[in-house]
């Protein structure tokens, strides 16, 4: 293993002047910088999974320095960074970096460090594997870095970033971008300050946290994010994705999977977040849409973080376990959701972002959707198949503020009693708005191609298992909108699902209980389709549930 | 077209820092300035200087700047006197300027063309030319004393090369470590400087980017296509395109003369158009354009030239890169401010009543809201300084004309308020 040797940067001042013969005397020396402390703080909750990221699996290859705590091996061609704990790293760690040849492997010191400046890799370091001695072990503190990401990736492959943590980044932790093969693997982002609004209005708290994005086989594994304004452990724009084993927890989002495809994410942890875990597709990008996203035996509980975020992730409602926005194709099976006090899943189409009609239909409207939608991005959510999830005491108070919950005005309403049955319920355990659904029926995006038939009867609910134990609590399912445009009132026969003008959608409140899955409002005529295993390859190795995948025989894969 | 119908003055001829410096320090010049200070940062440069580095001739050496990082810029001989980068290249090498550039803390900039001998440059009519292996692009950023006086007293702080090589481009940074030395420096820093601006003192760290920095904002990147598409980026020049440069700039000599014109006399250019009115041309923009003199047509086009310098490299989709399946570095955000888009048809990709897909900020709701730049999350993000900013790198100080600039644009779009009722 080789040392990085350049000299130790003494920050000579000198006065230009002084060199033109006028001394300045006033030579300043940069104060010492405060001891500080960083903490990985992991699951701790009556309800807790422990995912344990800290063990040492090997003590004596750690203790011996040739080992990181998860036991991977530092090869002998790789390039170390000196560091003593409570150094400042920064031209050390980033001379080492910008220097390196493709498909090295560059350790960084045991210890907390601090970086003031965003770490950026170029594809000149293609293959790069970069390495601390453990996610509790090697913290690299960006405090005083005063702008942009912690780590940027940009444009190179087989990227390997494992057994370190990034706290305080100004930006994002660690972004990727357009990189195919990207292994995140015990690796943490954290910012410390609590998520709160009045925080984030002073920016103590970073975007992203661990952020793939525009990329091909990421794995994201044994990682943990907190803090994070935005979501934090995040994959936008990628196919071929497996993240599982991580834990998310004081985000506004938990766990993103945005405009991707063939995405399986199994065995996380989620919690004290305002929404644990998210399906997003949005608009105008030029991954227009994704697909075959399989979220399945994760645990997403407590999730009542209020909502602290802006942009698209401000309108999640605090109190959700999984939200599932204007996205195609999703199976959530076997997860455990508890405690979440909005609802356990929402299912949303993107009408309750932005109901302004013509933007979907006038290609000639400011800020019209009609050109993203001619690339395959539609406003609707479809093809959802939830099953065998067990629901634990969610949506006891769910958040009714319409300025803070894209779902407030639905969930005030049903508290209120205003229901399709005029009762009273315990608010929804999974809500389903269904507006989509409706104006689909109503053949307004006919010309698009977008026409009923496949959209009706794709939302499937089967198998759920009701676990609550707070009295009077049911295992309610709904409806906002019903899907039908013909449907009319039974007694007084005036349309149903619209407003006295016929085109306003009307809400109308269809709720049902679970029980022991007895319900039949979104029980489809058959069951769906399984969604298809994903698979990540990088380096030649195949990860995940996937034909030749790692985990191809594990229980969670068979499930 | 050029609407500011201006000359820039002969920034390259100015006299060097040093004599300037003489006669503000120690007080006893007839103004009474106060001390002008800058801290060198010493640096070393790891390993032995490359042999081929070490030349007997006073020539440009090709061979270094092909082959190797060398550990200091004078070993290149780009330059007459090794002590400044700011004036007379040696021969082949031409200044050259750009009508509108990339704000960096209100630096000057001083640029060089090297082509080597017997050979030239092809024309492109949108992107930049397509200069031969061997190219080399110079780039020295100043911090002048006074920003109303880019003639007068200025400190050197780095010489950027990007260097066509056999593989590609390469961005070869440069630090001014010393009055007269500028030794290579990878890994970047942050230099404390002030300059006075309009009458204000701005103090601020000048930040010296990384090498791997330089390809945020210089790399194109693959849109990757499937599990098996392993292509990289791509290292790209920015400034050299037809627009930034069909203006005609002072050479010294009373030799006034547009810059294409010139780089075709000297055999560096082919296959640009003969009249030179045909090309689609940026507009002058510095900090001295008065924004509310401009007509509307001027307006438009300052702004745009605007954030395509500015924003364009990273905020570029596949629609204006010839490679196939490539975009900018931030094309994935949805936001593209490329000059040659069409804005009439495509003002989603400008922002407009787009929401950001990336972070956001409470009272910003969408990118542009035309008629409401008060409220457009794309003029605050230009707008702050740390965290969130745009450009992401670059600048620790707000550029206030570009600020006002595109307020202004904004602003004198027809009004629409995204249906929010504003």
């Amino acid at each position: 293993m080789k040392i990085t040797t350049i000299t130790k940067l003494a920050a000579a001042v000198t006065a230009a002047t002084a060199l033109m013969g006028c001394l300045d005397s006033d030579d300043e020396t940069s104060a010492p910088s405060a001891p500080f402390e960083r903490s990985l703080s992991m699951a701790a909750n009556s309800n807790q999974s422990v995912v344990d990221l800290t063990t040492i699996s090997d003590q004596t290859c750690f203790d011996a320095g040739e080992c990181s705590a998860s036991g991977y091996v530092f090869p002998a061609n790789a390039t170390l960074v000196p560091g003593e704990d409570g150094d400042d790293i920064t031209d050390l760690l980033l001379a080492t970096i910008n220097d390196a040849a493709t498909d090295a492997v560059i350790v960084l010191p045991k210890g907390t460090f601090k970086v003031n400046k965003n770490v950026a890799v170029s594809s000149a370091q293609n293959g790069l594997t970069l390495v601390g001695y453990g996610i509790d072990q090697t913290k690299l503190d960006f405090i005083d870095s005063p702008a942009d990401d912690g780590i940027k990736v940009s444009g190179a492959n087989n990227i390997v970033l494992r057994d370190f943590s990034v706290y305080e980044a100004a930006k994002n932790g660690i972004k990727v971008d357009q990189a195919n093969g990207v292994h995140f693997n015990y690796v943490s982002t954290i910012w410390e300050n609590p998520l709160t609004p009045e925080a984030e209005e002073e920016g103590y708290n970073g975007i992203y946290g661990l952020y793939p994005v525009g990329s091909q086989n990421v794995l994201v594994e044994n990682s943990y994010s907190k803090g994070s304004s935005d979501a934090g452990i995040y994959v936008g724009q990628t196919s071929n994705i497996v993240v599982r084993h991580n834990v998310a927890e004081h985000n506004v989002a938990g766990i993103e999977i945005e405009n991707s495809s063939n995405a399986d994410v199994y065995e996380n942890v989620a919690f004290d977040n305002t929404g644990g875990l998210l399906v997003f597709d949005l608009d105008g990008l030029d991954k227009a849409f994704g697909s075959n996203i399989r979220i399945f035996n994760n645990h997403s509980y407590a999730n009542n973080l209020a909502n602290a975020g802006s942009g698209f992730v401000g309108y999640v409602p605090k109190g959700t376990g999984a939200l599932i926005l204007a996205s195609d194709g999703v199976e959530v099976y076997n997860n455990q959701f508890d405690d979440n006090n909005g609802q356990a899943i929402a299912l949303t189409s993107y009408f309750l972002i932005d109901d302004t009609m013509e933007k979907y239909t006038d290609a000639t409207v400011e800020g019209s959707y009609v050109p993203t939608m001619m690339n395959g991005w539609t406003p609707i959510t479809n093809n959802i198949y939830i099953h065998d999830n067990a629901y634990k005491n969610n949506s006891s108070f769910p958040d009714i503020n319409p300025e803070t919950s894209l779902l407030g005005d639905v969930s005030l309403a049903y508290l209120a009693g205003q229901n399709f049955v005029m009762q009273p319920v315990s608010h929804p355990a999974v809500v389903y708005d269904g507006v989509g659904e409706l104006i689909v029926n109503t053949g307004a995006f006919a010309a698009l191609g977008i026409t009923p038939a496949a959209y009706n009867d794709t939302v499937c609910i089967e198998n759920s298992i009701n676990q609550n134990t707070t009295a009077g609590l049911d295992l309610n399912i709904a409806y906002v909108y019903g899907t039908d445009p013909t449907e009319t009132h039974p007694v007084s026969g005036d349309p149903l699902n619209f407003a006295a003008d016929g085109q306003t959608p009307a809400p109308t409140l269809r709720v049902e209980e679970i029980g022991s899955d007895s319900q039949t409002l979104m029980k489809c005529s058959t069951s769906p389709i399984r969604l298809d295993p994903s698979i990540v390859t990088i380096n030649g190795n195949k990860y995940g549930c996937g034909t030749g995948g790692d985990d191809e025989a594990t229980a969670s894969c068979n499930l | 077209m050029k609407p500011f119908n201006h000359l820039k003055p002969l920034a390259w001829s100015s006299v060097i820092a040093v004599s300037s410096l003489l006669s503000a320090c120690g007080g006893s010049g007839d103004d009474a300035a106060a001390p002008w200070n800058i801290e060198y940062k010493e640096i070393t440069v790891v390993g032995n200087n490359p042999s081929v580095c070490t030349s007997a001739s006073d020539e440009v050496n090709w061979d270094a700047l092909l082959e190797a990082n060398c550990h200091n810029l004078s070993d290149y001989n780009l330059f007459l006197d090794p002590a400044d980068a700011t004036s007379e290249p040696a021969a082949p090498g031409i200044p050259y300027d750009m009508n509108t550039q990339l704000f960096t803390d209100y630096a000057s900039k001083y640029r060089f063309i090297f082509v080597p001998p017997n050979s030239s440059a092809t024309y492109s009519e949108h992107e930049v030319m397509d200069f031969p292996v061997g190219s080399v692009l110079v780039k020295t950023f100043t911090v002048p004393q006074d920003t109303s006086d880019r003639d007068g007293a200025e400190h050197a702080m780095e010489t950027r090369l990007l260097i066509h090589r056999t593989n590609g481009w390469e961005a070869v940074p440069y630090y001014w470590s010393s009055e007269d030395t500028a030794q290579y420096l990878s890994y970047g820093a942050s230099i404390p400087v002030s300059t006075n601006h309009k009458g204000k003192e701005l103090n601020f760290n000048y930040g010296i980017p990384t090498k791997n920095e330089c390809t945020n904002c210089h790399a194109i990147n693959p849109i990757l296509q499937d599990a098996s598409d392993n292509r990289i980026s791509i290292f790209k020049p920015i400034g050299p395109k037809a627009r930034y440069l069909n203006w005609d700039i002072d050479y010294g000599s009373g030799e006034v003369k547009n810059q294409l014109v010139k780089w075709e006399e000297a055999g560096i250019l082919t296959g640009a158009p003969a009249d030179k009115s045909t090309i689609d041309t940026a507009a002058i923009f510095d900090d001295s354009v008065s924004i509310p003199n401009l007509t509307a047509n001027e307006l438009d086009l300052a702004a745009r030239s605007y954030l395509d310098i500015n924003c364009a490299h990273c905020h570029r989709s596949e629609l204006t890169i010839p490679e196939a399946n490539y975009s900018g570095p931030a094309g994935d955000s949805g936001l593209r401010l490329e000059f040659n888009r069409d804005y009439d048809t495509d003002q989603r990709s400008f922002g407009v009543c787009k929401k950001a897909v990336a972070s956001g900020a409470d009272g910003y709701p969408y990118d542009v809201i035309p008629g409401h730049a008060d409220k457009s999350f794309l003029l605050y993000r230009m707008d702050i300084i740390g965290g969130n900013m745009m450009p992401e790198l670059g600048r620790s100080e707000i550029h206030s004309e570009g600020v006002e600039l595109i307020k202004a644009w904004i602003d004198n779009m027809p009004a629409n308020d995204c249906g929010l009722n504003l």
